[in-house]
């Protein structure tokens, strides 16, 4: 079945509490507020939502797709596990992604098919542009730019009142994600290493000074050690940790950190699980795309696995974000860039969690590509800024002030 | 009163997040902002050196000089304290602009002091103030500055040392043997075999990677030409591809870099930038990473043609739409590798493992670039010319205008600073793309223009070097590899370590890049809490070696003494003096973590 948006917002409630955060003044708590978490993934590349949310009942898809479609489920040519998953009457789901439909069975997943963050006809096909566009969550994209901070650097600024300890990503990789940057205390995660001694660290701090550098590094020092106790005992696989196939050993240490009790356990996580740039090597959808879907959705799975071991799960929000999708068409080896993707949106948090089996949403009625252009794709299913807005608003109970800063709202047209 | 408390909260964060607000696009600037306030007690202490001490005790005896200096130069500077009194504290602070500062700073070196006072001071160390220039050069564009390069930039001046190197006379610069054929001819023989790429025929791949990859860091590690190393590493960053990413095939694509180093990069880095470009798209490894070779007249790839605009030639911003990425696209259709291990050509002339064209999959229709105004008609019953055509307007896109400023922009950002903010960036900026345009894109033109182009050596923004850079200064400054025989395979052992193990933690291996954009270098995605520890955690384990090679004390002398000791600086770093004899580990630890080395700056 497929609900509407509008519909959507009733039944889960979880426009309820945006509604709240967005029009109503902030609830006021006696005591404690419970910590709030979010989990930032990116999948940098333009992950397929026609591969990975196929819509099932659209010819113009099998014929625009041919041989790179998702047979339907009861399409009893093709091999059974080759079918897409049931979703709704309107669309399926890869069926290499077995946790993920586990979630959705579960409510905890909502997928958005075919959401943009530039406006429709405005996406400029970069990556790069278009993954500042998402990153800063300011509809621009400034290429080469230096000053624009990340959207989750700003909601630490807003969430600084609550002793939050900062963000850190946990990427298999050094450097610091876009999404990071700005005034906030951010870091990287990074696997326990040499062991500094207390009359090195003495000389460090001696020659950095309380600048800058002085201050990274002290702060540094103080996370890590923090981090390594958290992990410590832990049954994680660190070899695997910058590997390209090492997304679900980044996603459990941050569902560990995230969960821990230690002084320096962020708030917000940062993963980034890539490959999805497949202009080619296709192999009729069974290929790479298959494989690296199969990869995303053991990350979620060990991630909210890691989280509910912790009973952190219900108050965790998750959002998977790409820069773009591809087009429906294909090039005859594979796809290009295209324009919209598949939002998911993954939550214990029970006022934002979806209906059992229900979390397929879509602005309206399922336009089709009745509009084609060079994007090949459904038009108009609304930003995935606006979406993700409503639920970080409604997840941290920020106020309409808040959330502007945070995410403004965008124009859809 | 819960609910008074909550609200008083939210008015607070409320106005804390205007302020945010309005800070926030100052961000970037504020290593800028922070470094124009030079603590004068340091700025004392510094000036002071050789100096009378009394004659310094107090610190507003250099406030008129300074007031003068900034009246002269129309700076409109604010003398604060923080007693409120100029004549009893010790901890006033300055704020000038870096103009204002380094002319302070020229006025008290050539008055060998107090710019103020009148008396005749002794002149400034000499080495002291050479070796300020010498090693910010060296740092900048080059390694770590060692032993041998100082003694030579004290001999001949820095200016004669960096565009020495930029001669191609007596070239130590390069991969000695041309094994790319060879390379390539295995892979594609490995690939056609039964099996195709099994871990065994990977493994040998990897071997020759390997050893490619020593033998240019022995290259490197030994060159006195370090700063067209750093060139070549720019170039090679900019034309990255997609080495190292990937599943078992790609990865073994991956790679193929060191050969596309050694002949793409290399030969041309004393030609023309467009030549680079039109080796890289001939380049077999990048044709199939790209998928090139798949697009064909019904079935166009966009990834290359789309990715050359925008991250290898004018950028995204140049004004290039989805119609000139499609129309390129059907242009660079029928270019194939020959995918056989034949070293002579057969019968149809191909060559295994290298580029040939296949008419019959070229898309001859009419074209139009819109972006560089150029219309190609049906050329049908010509698709030989298709090649031709492809460099036309390869070549047009690698003269633009857009490029040449693009790669000034990267060429600033990569070797003197991230902010563009910062006094004569533009200009430096506008002179590099004006020689780039004047020559047609000549390299060895363009970088002495962005060498002689450094804005009199002075401070300048923050800048990180990137994690290779640092370990191979390490290694340079140290010592660690020599001309000894008999040390070659323990060195060479060491060498593989650190290009395949400890840059594989920090961010890739050798040649290999996180993404197409290269191994990315700004300040942020290495100065930060993870990534600083990561660094410290690879300098502690390179740093016994050097312990074993030289003192600390030289250490610490060749890389950062000039800079830590320059009136320039308000460094804390000259402590490493004290402690260099008595706990040489760290501070060769210290030496390389300092602000100096890791900011490019005190």
């Amino acid at each position: 079945m497929i609900i509407n948006r509008r519909e959507f917002i009733k039944s889960t409630g979880a426009c309820m509490g945006a509604a709240a955060a967005l029009s109503a003044p902030k609830v006021s708590f006696a005591g404690p507020v419970m910590a709030k978490k979010l989990i930032y993934i990116t999948c940098p590349g333009g992950l397929d939502g026609f591969t990975l949310t196929p819509p099932i009942n659209d010819p113009a898809y099998y014929s625009l797709r041919s041989q790179f479609a998702v047979p339907r489920p009861d399409d009893n040519s093709a091999p059974v596990d080759r079918r897409a998953l049931y979703l709704s009457d309107t669309f399926g789901l890869h069926p290499r992604v077995p946790e993920m439909y586990g979630m959705f069975q579960r409510g905890e997943m909502t997928l958005f098919p075919n959401v943009n963050w530039a406006r429709y006809g405005y996406n400029t096909g970069s990556h790069f542009n278009e993954i500042r566009r998402a990153e800063n969550g300011m509809d621009r994209w400034d290429n080469g730019s230096t000053s624009l901070a990340g959207w989750v650097n700003r909601l630490l600024t807003v969430l600084e009142g609550e002793n939050n300890p900062g963000a850190i990503a946990v990427t298999g990789n050094p450097v610091l994600p876009d999404v990071l940057h700005g005034p906030e205390v951010t870091a990287v995660y990074m696997p326990p290493g040499q062991t500094t001694s207390q009359q090195t660290d003495m000389r460090l701090r001696q020659v950095m000074g309380g600048r800058t550098l002085g201050r990274v590094y002290s702060t540094g020092f103080d996370r890590r050690d923090a981090m390594n106790r958290a992990l410590n005992g832990a049954n994680v696989n660190f070899n695997m940790f910058s590997n390209f196939w090492g997304a679900h050993v980044q996603a459990q240490i941050a569902g560990i950190l995230l969960a821990s009790d230690q002084q320096y356990a962020p708030s917000i996580s940062i993963l980034n699980i890539e490959g999805w740039d497949w202009h080619t090597y296709e192999n009729n959808g069974w290929g790479y795309p298959a494989a690296r879907l199969a990869h995303l959705s053991l990350a979620l799975g060990t991630l909210v696995q890691t989280l509910k071991d912790r009973n952190m799960f219900q108050n965790t929000l998750i959002v998977v974000a790409s820069e773009f999708g591809r087009p429906c068409a294909h090039n005859g080896v594979g796809t290009d860039h295209g324009h919209g993707q598949t939002g998911i949106i993954i939550t214990g948090n029970p006022l934002l969690m979806a209906q059992p089996g229900q979390g397929i949403v879509l602005n309206g009625n399922y336009p089709g590509f009745a509009s084609r252009d060079q994007w090949n794709c459904i038009r108009d299913n609304g930003r995935y800024q606006n979406i993700i807005r409503q639920y970080v608003a409604a997840h941290f109970n920020l106020t309409q002030a808040e959330i502007d800063f945070v995410l403004p709202s965008l124009n859809q047209a | 009163m819960a609910t008074i408390q909550k609200n008083s909260q939210k008015f607070t964060k409320k106005s804390k997040l205007a302020l945010k607000a309005e800070v926030q696009p100052l961000a970037s600037r504020a290593d800028t902002v922070k470094s124009d306030f030079v603590s004068m007690e340091t700025k004392v202490a510094m000036i002071t050196r050789g100096v009378e001490a009394k004659t310094f005790s107090d610190p507003t005896a250099i406030t008129p000089g300074i007031e003068a200096l900034a009246r002269a130069t129309g700076e409109n500077n604010t003398i604060r304290s923080s007693s409120g009194s100029t004549t009893q504290t010790t901890t006033a602070r300055v704020r000038l602009s870096a103009d204002v500062k380094s002319q302070m700073a020229r006025a008290v070196i050539s008055a060998g002091g107090n710019p103020s006072d009148g008396a005749p001071p002794p002149p400034p160390p000499p080495r002291r103030s050479s070796d300020y220039n010498n090693q910010l050069a060296a740092h900048r564009y080059g390694f770590l500055p060692t032993g041998a390069e100082m003694d030579q930039m004290r001999n001949i001046g820095v200016r004669p040392w960096m565009t020495n190197q930029l001669s191609n006379s007596g070239l130590d610069f390069g991969n000695d043997v041309v094994r790319y054929d060879e390379r390539l001819r295995l892979f594609y023989d490995f690939r056609s075999q039964y099996g195709g790429l099994t871990t065994e025929r990977l493994q040998i791949l990897y071997n020759n990677y390997k050893l490619d990859g020593v033998q240019y860091y022995r290259q490197m590690a030994l060159t006195n030409r370090p700063i067209l190393h750093r060139l070549a590493q720019f170039f090679f960053n900019h034309l990255a591809g997609k080495f190292g990413m990937g599943d078992a095939e790609q990865y073994s694509m991956g790679i193929q870099c060191t050969s596309y180093f050694a002949h793409v990069i290399l030969p041309n880095m004393f030609g023309k930038f467009e030549d680079m470009v039109m080796a890289a798209t001939r380049f077999p490894a990048l044709m199939q990473q790209y998928s090139v070779i798949d697009s064909i007249v019904n079935g166009n790839v966009q990834d290359w043609p789309r990715e050359m605009m925008e991250l290898h030639t004018v950028g995204s911003d140049a004004g290039y739409t989805q119609a000139d990425v499609v129309a390129l696209a059907r242009l660079w259709t029928g270019h194939k590798i020959h995918q056989a291990a034949n070293a002579t050509a057969d019968a149809n002339g191909r060559i295994g493992g290298r580029w040939y064209f296949n008419a019959a999959q070229h898309d001859g229709g009419a074209k139009s670039f819109p972006f560089l105004g150029i219309e190609m008609a049906a050329y049908t019953n010509d698709r030989a010319s298709g090649p031709d055509r492809l460099n036309q307007v390869l070549t047009a896109l690698a003269r633009h205008p857009a490029t040449a400023n693009r790669i000034a922009h990267k060429l600033l950002f990569h070797f003197v600073g991230d902010d563009p903010s910062w006094s004569g960036f533009q200009s430096a900026k506008d002179r590099i793309a004006r020689v780039f345009i004047e020559t047609q894109g000549d390299i060895m033109a363009i970088a002495r223009a962005l060498l002689l182009d450094i804005n009199g050596l002075h401070p300048v923004p923050f800048k990180s070097p990137r994690p290779h850079d640092l370990l191979m200064g390490m290694v340079r400054a140290g010592n660690l590899v020599t001309r000894n025989a008999n040390d070659t395979a323990t060195e060479n052992a060491f060498l593989e370590t650190i290009m395949t193990n400890y840059l594989a933690v920090l961010g890739r291996p050798h040649l290999q890049v996180p993404d197409v954009r290269g191994y990315l270098v700004d300040n942020a995605r290495w100065v930060n809490e993870g990534s600083i520890m990561q660094i410290l955690d690879h300098v502690s384990m390179i740093a016994p070696r050097i312990a074993a090679k030289m003192s600390a004390a030289t250490f610490y002398s060749n890389v950062i003494s000039g800079l830590a000791m320059s009136p320039f600086m308000s460094s804390s770093s000259s402590a490493i003096e004290q402690f260099a004899a008595t706990e040489p580990l760290n501070a060769i630890i210290c030496t390389v973590m300092s602000p100096e080395v890791l900011m490019r700056r005190a």
